[in-house]
Order: structure tokens, then sequence, then C-alpha cells
């Protein structure tokens, strides 16, 4: 029997869409307080059999608005695999609520899972190989959709193929002779033929070469674009940050930072993030350290084997004349002199960096308090 | 409605649940079908098994005694004796009583053969003896004297059972009336006329295959189902995502059933009096039993190989041990016998669906028992993509 679904979203998401922010803007995911603990049972020496908690997760709140690109970035353990498992409801928090839509994923799962699509990371679990990647979208979309004639799914199937880049002949190829760059495409359009609001991707660029990346991070960029859908991507890669509205950084179960990468940018870094970017013709670390010992520059981080970016209090022509006043002195011959901007791999190497001072200075001062 | 500006136009989605069954079910097919060495394995194998054990059973020799022991053997009597011979005693009534003292033997006397068929037909005996007019005087004149049974070929044993006891009551009446040569014989008459090897061969395979087909398809069905996780995060049930799997193996079954069933139609030019579509039909039933089983067992297993192992463990456990042969009374438990019998009546006494429910019920009990199961386990498991 066929319902139409705005009467009984009414009923359990009634702020679905109702409370724009007073930017007019509606916040399409929402986490707020969430942690996951894990129990598992353990054999010891002891008590022969204990129950073992682990908290994945912890305290984690983030939101993100409608028609942006979310960035979930962390290194491998970082719990952003689970933070999507909560969004997807395939994992119930131990405490917190996910909204998407304004919909509460954890008691309302099968409503909220019509509002998003979902990209999964490894291809083989995202599509049948034995299919073409016409057929694939195709089926996933009549499972959503399942009241919407078999013609009007097969077009927007196509069309969405379409937008990713598929001509016909490439859409009636069976997935299984696909590269991995078009497979992962299929896996975009099947997360996208039900419409989605927001368009969840878990590690989108892993296992592509850098070509590949690009061109699947600019697809989602168009998508975001010309469709107008949210998304979201997790991922340990930080050269997603440059095509995310904002970014979650996450770092053993606890959100670090969150926000635009840009404002996170300059905040941490002087000088709104500008720097100058110095190639040299032999790199070594007398040279970095006669860089960092002059009083106005902030940081020093190799960037390439013989180039360097510097962030100092002032990006002016005094402190490119006192960089190359270096240089002279440790007889460097210097390629190239830019003015550049940080990029968020620059910050997240710095802001690394810091804590790991931090944490070893206050260690020092606790050694010399005993 | 009008108060939600920014869902309206994007989330007015038709919901149509049967609709979203079918295209579940539609996928599975198209799944099966996009294999095809593995559709024409499922579909010659068995034909290949069917000849090669056709021609095996037309070789084989008589069961073993540990076979038929402890086996019931009901027994019908036709007594048409009225010669006389003995002045001590009723011989062929002596035959009778010994052949009544006999293991696990029952004896019921009728009056003729057609009473003597009918209760052959309702199976309310394994077989009959006709003691014909003249046995008493042949026998005490020293003239060898027939005694002829009739087995009903549908069951497998009947046949080596019945000749088992005659012989033993023939030895014991010899011994009793001190006749050493060969007094009495019998002849064997095999009522409903199936040569033995095709028959054997027809519900053998037909049942086996079935069920071990069904049994060995749907062992993977969940477990080498890749995307199953991500369908599942569709507004897809779960309990949608198991029935599918089941009907759509189900309907292959059934495909195959047709081709099993028409093979030796044509090829051992096997000819049955029962309903073409009432056989075929149950053949649902079987199928359902080995799919719903498979498909719990598919839940259970997270790898491909543990998949196959425990299609290993279902194939022993329902054929092996639940076949009756060697643990008499289990295929109570187990469809297997059901499914045999049910075949073997609907095809060769032409019995009618509806007096075929006491072999189909058991099947449809088990079948059902393991489709919930699997509907359960796959709710329960923490699938994560």
């Amino acid at each position: 029997m066929a319902q139409d679904e705005t009467e009984s979203l009414a009923e359990i998401a009634p702020d679905a869409g109702m409370l724009p922010d007073d930017r007019g803007k509606r916040k399409i995911i929402e986490l707020h307080g969430v942690t996951v603990t894990v129990k598992s049972l353990k054999f010891s020496r002891q008590h022969f059999l204990k129950i073992d908690s682990f908290t994945i997760i912890k305290d984690v709140s983030f939101y993100s608005y409608e028609g942006e690109i979310l960035g979930l970035i962390g290194e491998s353990g970082a719990g952003k695999s689970t933070i999507l498992r909560c969004i997807t409801g395939q994992w119930k928090p131990t405490s917190g609520s996910v909204s998407v839509a304004g919909i509460d994923v954890i008691h309302h799962r099968r409503e909220a899972a019509k509002r998003f699509g979902y990209v999964p990371q490894l291809d083989i679990v995202g599509t049948y190989d034995h299919f073409t990647a016409l057929e694939n979208v195709y089926y996933f979309g009549k499972m959503y959709l399942s009241g919407v004639p078999d013609e009007q799914i097969r077009q927007r199937a196509r069309e969405l193929l379409n937008i990713l880049g598929f001509k016909d002949a490439l859409m009636n190829k069976k997935v299984k002779n696909l590269s991995g760059g078009e497979r992962k495409r299929v896996s975009i359009a099947v997360g996208m033929i039900h419409d989605p609001e927001v368009l969840l991707l878990d590690e989108p660029t892993t296992g592509l070469d850098i070509s590949l990346r690009i061109q699947v991070l600019n697809y989602l960029k168009n998508l975001n674009k010309k469709l107008g859908i949210s998304v979201v991507i997790v991922s340990h890669d930080l050269e997603i940050a440059q095509y995310c509205s904002k970014i979650v950084l996450l770092e053993k179960g606890l959100v670090i930072e969150f926000g635009d990468p840009e404002v996170l940018i300059n905040r941490l870094l002087p000088c709104e993030g500008r720097s100058i970017k110095l190639d040299v013709t032999e790199l070594n670390d007398e040279v970095l350290d006669a860089l960092r010992e002059v009083s106005d520059i902030k940081f020093v981080i190799k960037t390439g084997r013989n180039d360097v970016k510097i962030f100092a209090e002032e990006i002016d022509r005094k402190m490119i004349s006192r960089v190359i006043e270096i240089c002279d002195l440790m007889n460097l011959t210097i390629k190239s002199i830019t003015l550049d901007r940080a990029d968020f791999t620059s910050y997240y190497r710095i802001r690394s960096k810091m804590e790991k001072d931090k944490v070893k200075q206050e260690k020092e001062s606790q050694d010399l308090v005993s | 409605m009008s108060n939600m500006p920014f869902v309206t136009k994007k989330i007015a989605k038709k919901e149509n649940g049967m609709m979203r069954f079918i295209v579940l079910v539609r996928k599975e097919l198209a799944s099966i079908w996009a294999d095809k060495q593995s559709l024409a394995i499922i579909f010659i194998m068995p034909v290949l098994a069917m000849f090669a054990v056709g021609a095996t059973n037309a070789a084989a020799g008589n069961s073993t005694d540990s076979l038929l022991a402890g086996r019931a053997a009901p027994i019908g009597v036709v007594n048409m004796d009225h010669s006389l011979g003995e002045p001590k005693y009723n011989l062929s009534t002596e035959l009778i009583n010994i052949l009544a003292v006999q293991s696990d033997v029952t004896i019921t006397n009728y009056t003729d053969k057609s009473a003597a068929d009918i209760a052959l037909y309702q199976e309310k005996i394994i077989g009959y003896i006709i003691i014909d007019n003249g046995f008493e005087f042949n026998v005490s004149t020293h003239i060898p004297a027939f005694v002829f049974f009739y087995y009903d070929s549908i069951y497998v044993l009947a046949e080596a059972i019945i000749a088992n006891k005659v012989n033993n009551a023939i030895n014991q009446f010899k011994l009793k009336f001190n006749y050493t040569e060969d007094v009495v014989n019998y002849n064997t008459v095999n009522v409903y006329n199936i040569p033995s090897s095709v028959f054997n061969s027809f519900t053998m395979i037909i049942t086996t295959t079935l069920m071990a087909s069904g049994l060995m398809l749907a062992c993977q069905s969940v477990v080498g189902d890749n995307p199953i996780q991500r369908v599942a995060l569709s507004p897809s049930r779960k309990f949608e995502i198991i029935s599918a799997k089941i009907a759509a193996y189900t309907t292959l079954e059934m495909a195959q059933a047709l081709v099993l069933i028409v093979v030796p139609m044509i090829f051992f030019n096997l000819e049955f009096p029962g309903n073409f579509f009432v056989v075929w039909f149950f053949c649902i039933f079987i199928s359902y039993a080995g799919v719903s089983m498979g498909t719990f067992m598919s839940t259970l297993a997270k790898t491909k190989l543990q998949g196959s192992q425990f299609f290993l463990l279902g194939f022993m456990v329902l054929f092996i041990l639940g076949s009756g042969i060697f643990l008499q009374g289990i295929d109570k438990i187990f469809p297997l016998g059901y499914s045999s019998d049910g075949v073997s009546l609907a095809a060769f006494k032409d019995w009618p669906l509806t007096s075929l429910w006491p072999d189909i019920w058991p099947q449809v009990i088990y079948g059902t028992i393991f489709y919930i199961a699997a509907y359960i386990v796959l709710r329960m498991k923490k699938g994560t993509i």
C-alpha cells in the first residue's frame, strides 16, 4: 500500500525542517554528547572471566548545516567509522543523541534512512559485481522508492550516472569490469538514487591514486553545488579539508577541533595562516634551527626535501629579507621564495607538534616537582 | 504540511512494501541468473546423478539383514486353499501361523485379492500373500507349490522384508513338517509395475536433490551477499530480505524440480499414474524445507567457508542421520522421509494434494522454524559496513 510519508514524519520529527537557525539554514546532521562504550568478556589470571569495557568515542558533539560539506578527519582508530555507524543507525550509542534531517536516528532509524545516502568504504560491499552500473543503481533505487515506477527510477539512475561521468556504454558494463574510480562513482550514485538530503561517505578516496582522488572529490563538490546535497566525508586524508565547509578533527575518540577549516587555521597560525614558502638547494637541520631562532618566526615546517614553510607574526618585506639573509649566511642558493597560505595539512602538523611539545613540557615539570 | 517548506518536495515519496519485496526477489533471481556456470551445475548435475544412480540400482543386490531388522512388516494374506492332503493339519493355515510369529510381522486376512489390493493402496500393508487353491494337496504330495506375494514397490524395502519373512517362514514350515525338498516356493509380484531401478532413482534423486540443492544454494545466500548490509541500511526490513531470499531460491528449486520430473519421463520412459502438477507442486514443500534450513545456516556463518561447512553439517544431519536407514524412527523428525513418501504417493498412487497433508505439514513446520530462526539471527547481527 502506498503511503504519503509527510504525515508520519510530522508524528516522529515535528522539528524536521521547521527550525532553521538564525542564518536561515537548518542542521542536517547533529550529534550531541555521543559516547560509545563496548563491553567484552576477557580471561584474566586474577578473575578468570571479567567484563572489560572500552570507550571508542566519548562525548562527541558536532553539527552540519544543509548544503555543507563536513569532513570527519582523524587517524586510524580515532573513532571516525564508529561515528558514521551511529549516524547510519548501525550502532546504537551508549549515550547521546544523533539526528539526521531532524529525525532521531536511534528511535526512528527507518525514517532517518530515507534521508541519507551511504557510500561504504569497500566497493565489494557497496555494489553487486555481477550487475551493471545501471542495474545496481536501479535495484537500490527500488528499495528506497518502491512505489515509484521502474522507468522513472531508471531515468533518474541514468541522470545520476551521467553527472558522475558515465556514458551509456559504461553504465551498461558490469561493475566487476570497471576500474576502482568508476566503481566508487557507481557506489556514490547508489547512495544518491533516492535523492537523500545528505550523502555519507566512508573513506571515499582510500585506495585510489592521486588523480582519481581529486576526480572523486571534484565529483562530490559538483554534486554538492549542482544538486545542493549535503555531504559528510570520513577520511584520514587531510587533503579533503580543502573541499569542506566544516571539519571535525578526531583523536582517540574525542573531538579536538570543530569548525570552518579557515577559521581553525587563522585561530592557530599567526598572520591568518599566511606563510613564506622557501625552496633551496640543500636543506638540513642547521638551516631549520637557524630559521627557528629568528624571534618573529613562530613555526617552520618542512614541506618537501628542500623546501619549507615559514609562519611568522608578520609576513612582509622585512621578514622576507631576514629569511634571505639567513640563507646567504649559510651559503644556500634560493631556488624560489614565494608567499603562500597554510593548508590544512600544515595546520594539522603544527597543531600536532604543539600538542606533543605541551605534553612533553607537562611531563618535565611533573618530573621536576617529584 | 505547510509548516515544512524544506522537506515537503523531497520526502513526499511513496512506499510500497509489497513492491519492495518483489524487487528484492527479482534482485535475488537476477543474481542467480547472472551466474550462468552455477546455473548449469544446478540443473545438469542432478540429471547426471540420476543416470548414475539408476545404473547402480539396476545392478544392486539384496539389502542386508541389518537393514531389515526391526522393520515393521504388516502383511496381508489371501488364503484361497480348500484342498486336502495332510490329515492332521491345515497346511496353508500352518504356513500362515508360522509367518505370523516371525518378528515384526502382523498378519491381516483378506477374503480376496481386491480387498488386499485396496489395503495395499491405502498403505495398511506393505504386501500380501496369495495361497492358491491346491496348496495343501501339492505340498502333501510333494509337488512344488507356489505362494505369490505382491509387494508395494513404492516402499523401497517392501520386497526385501517380505521375501525375508516368507523365506524364514517357509524354512520353518519345512522343518516342522519334515520336508527336505523345496515343496514351497514363492514368486514376487511388483505392484504398480515400476521398474525398481528407475523408481528408486526417481524418488531418491528428486527428493534428495531438491532438498540438498536448496540447502547448498541457500547456505551462501546471506554470507555470500556482500552488499547485504547496505541493503539493510535501506528502508528494506530484515524480514523482507530473508523472505525474498527464501522465495527466490525456492522458485529456482521449482525450476529444477521441473527438470528432474521431466528428464526421467523422456530418457527412462517413466510413466506414472499420478498428476504431474500435483507432483510438481508438492516439490515446493521439499524445496522450502531445504532452502529455509540453508538460509538459517547462512545467517550463522561469518565467512563463505563457514557457509560451506554449515552445508556439510546440514547435509549429514538431513540425509545420513535423517534418512532413518541407520536409526529407525528418526526419519519421523526430519523432512526427508516425508518428501520421499509424498512424491511416491503423488506420482505412483495418484494421491491428490489434499491427501498428502500428513507429508506436507512436517516439511512446512520444519521450513518455517528455520525461516523464523534465520530472521532472528539476522536481526540480532550487528552488521557494520
